[in-house]
């Protein structure tokens, strides 16, 4: 008993109580910060159609802004974010090259995306061409574009004032190599995750950033030894929060994952073709809050 | 056993207790922020943001234009799946078939991976726009020699990852290796070469396809990968055939051993 309660007060054991026990709570209303985020939205701007297919019905970019905007109606305080994959995937890529994608990220008031490999599809100057669409930054930490055009077009990471709340947000970005052709991508080096994400921590920290958050298109996990969010967590301490891509995954929750030095990092996905929205509030923990667990108010697909 | 049990709890309760203090000391200031969670489906129960949907309404327009003639029936909805699939099966083929027209010959084999089949054919009407999102890419079409090893390479891939189709072959697979393969209904030979119709992505090694980037080029040909499968809808709706495909044990597992 004793060392139970030991554990419920301490701020790791609440957090992990909270995650990993029966659920979580929206508490909207005392939340300081409200993170919504996607993942390779993959050009779906229009629902899936009603064909009799899994998704069909699912998604649309005109309801995603309403779902946002009525969020934002109530939130005190937004931070809107997407993993990747913007492009490819419905005619709309083919004949407009992303451009309303990034037209309607833009009305959304997205604050930040990370590039996916589909991002190259049309090449690197195909990506250059649809940068004015997007009012938003991309941030990307260990993709090399000094031999390209797109020299200086994309920050390795970004410091958000959101209210009383610092928050450092940077990206990570898939080997590119083997999974988009060499001509697409030409002189963009990748740089290993690990050692730029343990970087980017450092920095964020000294620059008083509460939250860290990193947008990443590496992929959930894998039954090889690749690297993805599982694997970055594990070996990089003091990242917040990953929001993941690639691997199209379907998170019921966020999963939590012990890095090293104890610092528990939060992995989420929200599957893809914005079919889903995820939504993390975080709200100021005092100790007696945090003996509470979280009531599940979790709203499941399907 | 009451006193045991407490002897062996009390270092580990201040052992605990230590490290809850450090972790306080190291990660107070961010750990205060509790995290809680929803995940929010965008279905039917939204209406559309009407500015959203005005800035959407001329892509659409243009978009329906051009991409909503049907060109073809399915008898089935063709899905992608591990080791054989009916939609694998059909690409594969479509692939196979036109590629010959536009080489004048015919070719021993075509493949293409999984991860390049983006969105099933539905069942019914089949709309220019179903495929274009199956193949998203704007990939051209290859026509390459491959010696024995490559072609071995090829099926030993095909048997490891289950991530691929393939037309006009048959491989036994056991223990996730190509124990027999045969290619246009005759035993595969390892000093003859095949021709393979394929991705330019795929022909310069992607999709873990290394060892293609070293085989010979036949040629390299101005078309879509895409417009080889539309042409081959086109083609069946002409003769008044629907499309359709089975899976029909080109790639047969033997239980493991």
């Amino acid at each position: 008993m004793k060392r139970r309660s030991f554990i419920k007060q301490s701020v790791l054991g609440s957090i992990a109580a909270s995650l990993t026990g029966t659920g979580w709570a929206a508490t909207s209303e005392s939340s300081v910060l409200t993170i919504l985020h996607t993942n390779d939205m993959h050009s779906r701007v229009d629902p899936f159609p009603m064909d009799g297919g899994p998704y069909q019905g699912l998604g649309g970019m005109a309801r995603r802004a309403e779902v946002i905007r009525q969020i934002r109606s109530q939130a005190d305080q937004v931070l809107l974010l997407d993993a990747g994959d913007v492009f490819q995937g419905t005619p709309y890529f083919n004949l407009f090259g992303g451009e309303i994608e990034l037209k309607l990220m833009s009305q959304m008031g997205y604050d930040a995306v990370t590039l996916g490999n589909h991002e190259f599809d049309n090449g690197i100057a195909g990506l250059e061409a649809q940068l004015p669409h997007a009012n938003f930054p991309f941030i990307i930490s260990n993709y090399d574009f000094s031999q390209t055009s797109l020299n200086n077009k994309f920050a390795p990471y970004k410091v958000f004032d959101k209210g009383q709340i610092k928050i450092g947000v940077f990206g990570l970005g898939i080997d590119l190599n083997g999974l988009v052709a060499e001509p697409l991508y030409g002189n963009v080096k990748y740089i290993d995750p690990v050692p730029v994400a343990r970087e980017m921590v450092q920095q964020l920290r000294s620059l008083q950033c509460q939250l860290v958050v990193c947008l990443s298109h590496l992929g959930y996990r894998y039954q090889n030894g690749r690297i993805s969010d599982q694997k970055l967590a594990e070996q990089v301490s003091g990242i917040d929060l990953i929001i993941g891509g690639h691997t199209h995954t379907f998170l019921n929750e966020p999963q939590l994952v012990d890095s090293p030095e104890g610092h528990a990092t939060l992995i989420n996905q929200v599957g893809f073709a914005g079919i889903n929205v995820g939504r993390i509030d975080y709200r100021r923990g005092s100790n007696s809050d945090q003996l509470t667990p979280a009531s599940k108010t979790v709203k499941v697909t399907n | 056993m009451h006193t045991s049990r407490n002897t062996i709890l009390y270092p580990g309760l201040l052992w605990a207790l230590f490290m809850m203090l450090m972790l306080q000391c190291t990660t107070s200031q961010r750990a205060r922020l509790v995290p809680s969670y929803q995940l929010m489906p965008i279905d039917i129960s939204y209406l559309p943001d009407s500015l959203a949907e005005a800035t959407i309404q001329p892509y659409r327009e243009q978009l329906l234009m051009s991409m909503d003639q049907v060109i073809g029936i399915s008898k089935k909805r063709l899905t992608e799946a591990p080791v054989e699939s009916p939609l694998g099966n059909f690409v594969a083929d479509a692939i196979l078939v036109q590629a010959g027209d536009y080489y004048s010959q015919k070719i021993d084999l075509s493949v293409i991976n999984n991860g390049g089949l983006r969105a099933p054919i539905p069942q019914g009407p089949v709309k220019l726009s179903h495929i274009y999102e199956l193949m998203p890419f704007e990939n051209t079409l290859y026509i390459l020699e491959l010696n024995g090893a490559q072609t071995r390479a090829l099926f030993d891939l095909l048997a490891r990852d289950q991530r691929m189709a393939i037309a006009n072959s048959v491989a036994i697979v056991q223990n996730r290796r190509a124990t027999k393969i045969f290619i246009d209904g005759a035993p595969f030979v390892d000093q003859k070469t095949y021709t393979l119709a394929v991705s330019d992505y795929l022909a310069q090694g992607g999709g873990g396809m290394d060892f293609l980037s070293e085989a010979k080029v036949l040629a390299t040909k101005d078309v879509k990968i895409r417009d080889l499968i539309i042409e081959y809808i086109k083609r069946l709706e002409a003769d008044g055939i629907e499309i359709d495909a089975e899976i029909e044990g080109r790639v047969k597992l033997i239980p493991e051993q």
